[in-house]
């Protein structure tokens, strides 16, 4: 590896997370320029979820006194995390079969990088949102409401764009496939939860076979 | 290959940090405790300790059977209403025997009296229960007054008066609690007339209620009632003229809500302090309801060493606002200062017996506290501890205005026992009224009071702001200042290049 490939892959590397913030002002140009021009890159997408699982990370317990949250005799941070990486993996799944039942064009990496790409307003209002709870007072809290809802509501405006964009809908038809996906996400718990429920049956089946055969025989 | 390991290996990590198993419930805890914010019961140095049990043998006279109700006169004075002997004992300030009462000459004798009151001007009324009336005697035993049943036409029919407790106020007007009324406390004028009762807690009307009681007749609106019907069991009155009472007639589901939500109202609260109009004014700024117990083990739990929630039968007013209840179910103490918040938990050990088994009334009179046991027939005096007693001079203190003290005295509670929030929040706001915000909210945080540590906070930030505001404008200014003489400069440029139209 020559230097020149380190630094160009550098420099790579840092404007594919930057496509996150050229994204956020600019959501139309910047998901035809990902899906398109190759700009973004899978690695930019993940250093964007991490990025948003360390703000919210930092949001839970990085707040001043007066909004602290945590209650500490029963915080459990898998279940936390669990809670937000499990449906967001979910509905990108729940996405790709949908927008392959719908005709659409994004395959399912693109479909990935565009949610990814789509949290940067989300981590950037957490982390402000998290600096301004040790300055605010409690009849203050309408602005921290106000501002975690506006990152979330403009994050879910930047999912829907991105949607479009790479699976090239009109907007009815995004409309329908954000619907299509959020019954897919269900069916898809759903058969999560049977599926877990039959393989604790056979493997307490298997058991008691087990138990039987060793204590009477 | 080794992006799999790798991925594994911070899995494994995650793994490990399983959740830490929370205390468990259900394990009786003996002698002294507080709540925390976190509803765990922490333990804390017991703030009264017992000083002697009394058996009526010991103090000269025949044993006391089923003593429903003790009271201190203003000389410290203490009256017992041994019901079963059909007597009211007296013994002095030092515990000996004074006198007992049974013979009112012409009025009879006594039958079960259940409740006693002494009046700062040394008057005795006592509740007659089986004889349904209130007697009145002055100091050394002559009649004065016999109160009988009201007769009112708001009094249900077939209601038979069987006055338990009572309390009388400086006008002398009586606040009296009848078995099975629950319409409320029976307010009597000084001369026996009736006055009214003192209302059960309102009932809050829902948009459905308002509806139909706009579609139902006027007989159907009579028989609606306007308030919750409870049965009071206790009654107390403070040296402002309000009346604490208890009741165990709420509803188990209202008050289990109200703890899990932390939002006590009236409504689901055994302790109630009523004003001349009968409405409840007992605030509830604590961080639990004032239930007593609030670390509930799963109430169907047998295994359970104690369950359930509290059973309040007998409240004292103490000094500046605060008040202590009489828990039968756990047999405990439970003191609330005058926001709400509890200030401890105590379940005292009588020295014979190793615990109270049936406690049914309790007495304050200065640092001493009086528990009578209907169980055992035993007096159990107690006397305040160190611990205790800077507790309270702490909240005179502050009641008082002398701040300084009252910090110097929550800093000796805290050094006692370091868990005591109370303590710290009492802190806190001394120092907040002494304007040193930056002490008080490290005390509140301490405290883990929210509220007042926002409080703090504001007055904090607003002397901040005063003190660096001209810097910040300053440097404002300055850094406006600089970028539009830069923007000037760049636009003179392009104007000498040519660039932009003059």
């Amino acid at each position: 590896m020559t230097s020149r490939h380190n630094a160009r892959s550098v420099i790579r590397g840092f404007k594919s997370v930057s496509l996150g913030l050229h994204t956020m002002t600019r959501p139309i140009n910047g998901f035809t320029v990902m899906k398109y021009e190759g700009v973004g890159s899978v690695f930019g997408a993940c250093a964007l979820a991490c990025a948003a699982i360390l703000a919210m990370l930092i949001n839970t317990h990085a707040r001043g006194f007066i909004f602290a949250a945590v209650d500490p005799y029963s915080y459990n941070i898998l279940t936390h995390l669990s809670g937000v990486v499990f449906p967001f993996a979910i509905f990108i799944a729940s996405n790709w079969c949908v927008s392959v039942l719908m005709d659409g064009e994004g395959t399912l990496k693109e479909i990935y990088m565009s949610v990814c790409y789509a949290l940067a307003p989300y981590i950037i209002m957490s982390l402000i949102t998290t600096v301004l709870t040790h300055f605010l007072l409690r009849d203050d809290a309408a602005i921290i409401t106000f501002l975690s809802w506006l990152g979330i509501i403009w994050s879910g405006l930047l999912v829907f764009t991105g949607n479009m964009t790479v699976h090239q809908y009109t907007v009815k038809q995004t409309v329908i496939s954000l619907a299509l996906t959020l019954f897919g996400v269900c069916v898809i718990i759903f058969l999560a939860i049977l599926c877990a429920s039959i393989v604790d049956k056979i493997y307490i089946f298997i058991m008691g076979i087990y138990n039987e055969i060793r204590l009477r025989v | 290959m080794r992006k799999t390991l790798s991925i594994l290996a911070l899995l494994a990590i995650l793994l490990t940090t399983l959740p830490a198993s929370a205390s468990e419930p259900g394990k009786a805890l003996n002698s002294s405790y507080t709540i925390d914010y976190w509803g765990e019961a922490q333990p804390a140095p017991p703030p009264y300790e017992v000083e002697i049990v009394l058996s009526g043998s010991s103090v000269g006279t025949g044993d006391f059977s089923d003593p429903s109700d003790v009271c201190f006169d203003i000389d410290g004075c203490l009256y017992v209403a041994d019901s079963a002997n059909n007597r009211i004992v007296k013994l002095n300030a030092d515990l000996s025997f004074a006198a007992e009462f049974r013979d009112f000459g012409e009025a009879g004798t006594l039958s079960r009296p259940q409740g006693v009151f002494v009046t700062p001007g040394g008057d005795i009324y006592i509740a007659d229960t089986e004889n349904a009336r209130i007697i009145r005697a002055a100091a050394d035993g002559t009649l004065l007054a016999v109160f009988a049943a009201p007769a009112d036409a708001s009094i249900p029919v077939g209601f038979t008066y069987r006055p338990t407790r009572l309390a009388v106020d400086e006008a002398g007007r009586l606040y009296v609690v009848a078995a099975a009324m629950n319409r409320g406390i029976i307010v009597l004028e000084p001369d026996g007339g009736f006055e009214g009762f003192l209302s059960a807690a309102k009932v809050n009307a829902s948009i459905a209620d308002v509806l139909w009681k706009r579609f139902s007749t006027d007989a159907q609106r009579n028989r609606m009632q306007s308030f919750v019907p409870t049965e009071y069991n206790s009654v107390d009155i403070d040296a402002e003229g309000f009346l604490y009472t208890t009741t165990s007639a709420v509803q188990s589901s209202v008050i289990i809500t109200e703890i899990t939500k932390r939002k006590p109202t009236e409504k689901g609260s055994p302790i109630r302090r009523l004003n001349i109009n009968g409405q409840d004014v007992l605030r509830r700024k604590g961080y639990w309801p004032t239930v007593g117990d609030v670390n509930i083990p799963a109430i169907n739990d047998a295994a359970a060493t104690f369950s359930g929630l509290s059973v309040f039968v007998d409240i004292a007013a103490m000094e500046n606002g605060s008040y202590i209840a009489l828990d039968n179910k756990h047999k405990r103490l439970f003191c609330y200062d005058e926001e709400g918040f509890l200030l401890f938990a105590y379940g005292g050990l009588s020295a014979s017996s190793g615990g109270f088994n049936i406690p049914i009334a309790i007495a304050v009179y200065g640092d001493k506290l009086v528990v009578a046991d209907k169980g055992n027939s035993l007096l159990t005096i107690l006397k305040r501890t160190q611990y205790g007693h800077y507790m309270f001079s702490a909240i005179n203190s502050y009641a008082k205005g002398e701040y300084a003290q009252s910090e110097s005295a929550w800093q000796k509670v805290a050094a006692l026992n370091a868990n005591n929030e109370v303590a710290y929040i009492g802190m806190g706001r001394s120092a907040y009224r002494d304007e040193r915000y930056e002490d008080a909210m490290r005390y509140f945080e301490l405290g883990g009071n929210k509220t007042w540590y926002s409080k703090a906070y504001a007055e904090h930030r607003n002397v901040a702001i005063a003190r660096y505001m001209p810097w910040f404008a300053a440097a404002l200014l300055s850094l406006l200042a600089v970028s539009s003489a830069l923007q000037a400069a760049r636009y003179i440029r392009r104007v000498k290049r040519g660039e932009v139209d003059d």
